[in-house]
């Protein structure tokens, strides 16, 4: 049998799988708790006709213990770091931070 | 009951042939080579608990086909061979299978050699050259399942009858809706996956489907099910007791083997005896607790895993004093000792405004929590176990049933000798078909089962239908 029926299913046990991931879109939470359409890459197709951004799972992000409960500064493109909260299953991602940048060329985005 | 009688039986090998692109000609893709008169022997294996069929083929042969044809793993190996039945009626098989590897050749005479040639199905050999990454959403497991055998699986350059179909009722209807993105899984772990979520149609509480290949074709199908099947279903009698005269079948037997009738430890540390699902929903910052099997439950569910119900009915038929799974046996184990913790997926796809969205989510989460129940029936079928070798059997296969009578002359207490407690209907979990020349064409068949003692949904005492 392969991993996914080898897995324990106890949240915790089977592994921190993180990845890095480009947000989407974060407009249209229907919850309004600030989750994020994330495509993380090598998890998720590249080509947006396949796996467009609203099939794309949300992604919570993790808050900080010392900020403020609601707000947070992420934009459309910016690079995150986060893992699956059901490990392999990759259903549930939560993002933690996101990554600096600096300007380039405008044609490398988001296919190296 | 059956009396469908076990005999020898004989193979009568049509074809088999290499296929291969070296050889194409303008009007064939595929080259083909005839290796029959080549072939020794023929293992072919299949199981409930693996995706695809594989195999091997023994061959020996003068003229160097791995180093002039040449063998170098993009040819395939067409085999097809007929069995006559008990009933007289043939049985043709056929299959198309991928050459995955070549070994252990040796040079038995200056002139022959001598090899084994490994294969696999070209499903499998498509999966593990495929990636999916999409949405599969509003549809249940057994249309997800289906969508990616016919889009994922069979490749679109061989054509679709030399592929493996489903065999009816299979894709057996699942229940709920589900919403998953898969995450660049191959096509065979994504199925096993969604085999994972399955929950029966009937019965919401139930899954354990599995998903799996027999000569016959594939199967999706949960266990309970195949418990459930009512077609008739031969014997294997190796109980003098119960024997007639004119009955032959204890002859036919190879050999019988119990492998284990339970193991406690095992079961301790699987959950098959006591487990605990923690169902957590991190925005609403909720939990529930549910016990199985529902009798360590706080909450008391509509169903559970069936195997104690069915020790419990049988009590009163063999041995009253001592049952076989003595009632709250499980209360002696910690529940925590095998522990699931499960997540509601609320900040997934679903649109937990609108009533749909909440209905998708509900049913989610019930496929969640059901996958304490779906690990209790994968242990249920591994433990009472016994190895069984007979004559080859057409229409055995890994998922059907058999009736197994084991033999008893002075059992310990007053029970009907003929009918011991662990005699009765079996599930085939797997198969080894083993073909072995006999004369040129002519192959002597016998098969090799592993065979778990029915519990579910049916007497346990009772020998099938």
């Amino acid at each position: 049998m392969d991993s996914t029926t080898a897995m324990s299913y106890h949240t915790g046990l089977d592994g921190f799988i993180w990845f890095v991931g480009v947000v989407e879109s974060r407009a249209t939470d229907p919850l309004h708790v600030n989750r994020c359409k994330v495509r993380a890459l090598g998890f998720h197709e590249l080509d947006a006709r396949i796996l467009p951004t609203d099939d794309l799972p949300w992604a919570l992000p993790l808050l900080p213990l010392t900020a403020s409960r609601t707000t947070i500064d992420i934009l459309e493109g910016d690079w995150v770091i986060g893992f699956f909260l059901d490990a392999h299953l990759a259903q549930q991602p939560i993002i933690f931070g996101k990554l600096p940048s600096y300007p380039s060329d405008s044609d490398v985005g988001s296919q190296i | 009951m059956s009396d469908v009688v076990m005999r020898q039986r004989q193979v009568q090998l049509v074809s088999c042939h290499i296929l291969t692109q070296n050889r194409a000609s303008e009007t064939n893709k595929y080259g083909t080579l005839d290796v029959s008169s080549a072939v020794q022997r023929i293992d072919l294996y299949e199981s409930l608990f693996q995706n695809t069929i594989s195999g091997n083929v023994v061959l020996t042969e003068n003229v160097g086909l791995i180093e002039l044809l040449p063998m170098v793993g993009i040819e395939y190996f067409y085999l097809q061979f007929i069995v006559t039945g008990a009933d007289g009626a043939d049985q043709t098989y056929a299959r198309l299978l991928r050459i995955t590897k070549v070994h252990d050749q040796t040079f038995i005479r200056h002139a022959d050699r001598t090899y084994v040639v490994e294969f696999a199905t070209p499903e499998f050999v498509s999966s593990v050259s495929t990636r999916i990454s999409r949405r599969f959403k509003n549809m249940t497991c057994a249309d997800a399942v289906k969508e990616i055998v016919d889009k994922d699986l069979h490749r679109k350059d061989v054509p679709k009858q030399m592929f493996s179909q489903f065999v009816s009722p299979s894709p057996v209807p699942t229940w709920g809706k589900i919403d998953v993105v898969i995450p660049n899984y191959t096509p065979l772990r994504a199925i096993n996956y969604f085999a994972m979520l399955s929950l029966e149609d009937k019965d919401q509480y139930s899954g354990g489907y599995l998903f799996f290949e027999t000569l016959e074709g594939l199967y999706f199908t949960s266990i309970a099910g195949m418990y459930a099947a009512t077609n008739k279903i031969p014997t294997i009698r190796v109980n003098p007791v119960a024997q007639a005269p004119s009955d032959d079948s204890q002859d036919a037997i190879f050999r019988i083997h119990q492998e284990q009738t339970f193991d406690l430890l095992a079961g301790i540390t699987s959950g098959f005896y006591a487990a605990r699902v923690f169902h957590f929903d991190l925005l609403a910052q909720k939990f529930r607790c549910r016990g199985v099997p529902a009798s360590l439950a706080s909450e008391v569910d509509p169903t559970d895993s069936l195997y104690t119900d069915t020790f419990e009915k049988t009590k009163q038929s063999h041995s009253t004093p001592y049952p076989l799974f003595p009632r709250y046996f499980e209360r002696e184990f910690s529940p925590n000792v095998r522990q699931f913790m499960v997540p509601t997926n609320s900040w997934s796809t679903a649109n937990t405004e609108t009533e749909s969205g909440k209905t998708a989510l509900d049913n989610e989460q019930l496929m969640h929590k059901s996958v304490a129940i779906r690990n209790r029936q994968l242990r249920e079928i591994q433990q009472i176990e016994t190895l069984v070798e007979l004559p080859g059997q057409p229409g055995v296969h890994a998922g059907s049933l058999i009736n197994l009578e084991y033999p008893m002359t002075e059992p310990l207490i007053e029970i009907d000798p003929a009918h011991t407690p662990h005699s009765g209907a079996h599930l085939v979990t797997s198969v080894h078909h083993i073909l072995v020349i006999k004369t040129p064409g002519e192959f002597d068949y016998r098969m090799s089962l592993r065979v778990a003692k029915s519990s579910l949904n049916r007497p346990f005492n009772v020998a099938g239908t």
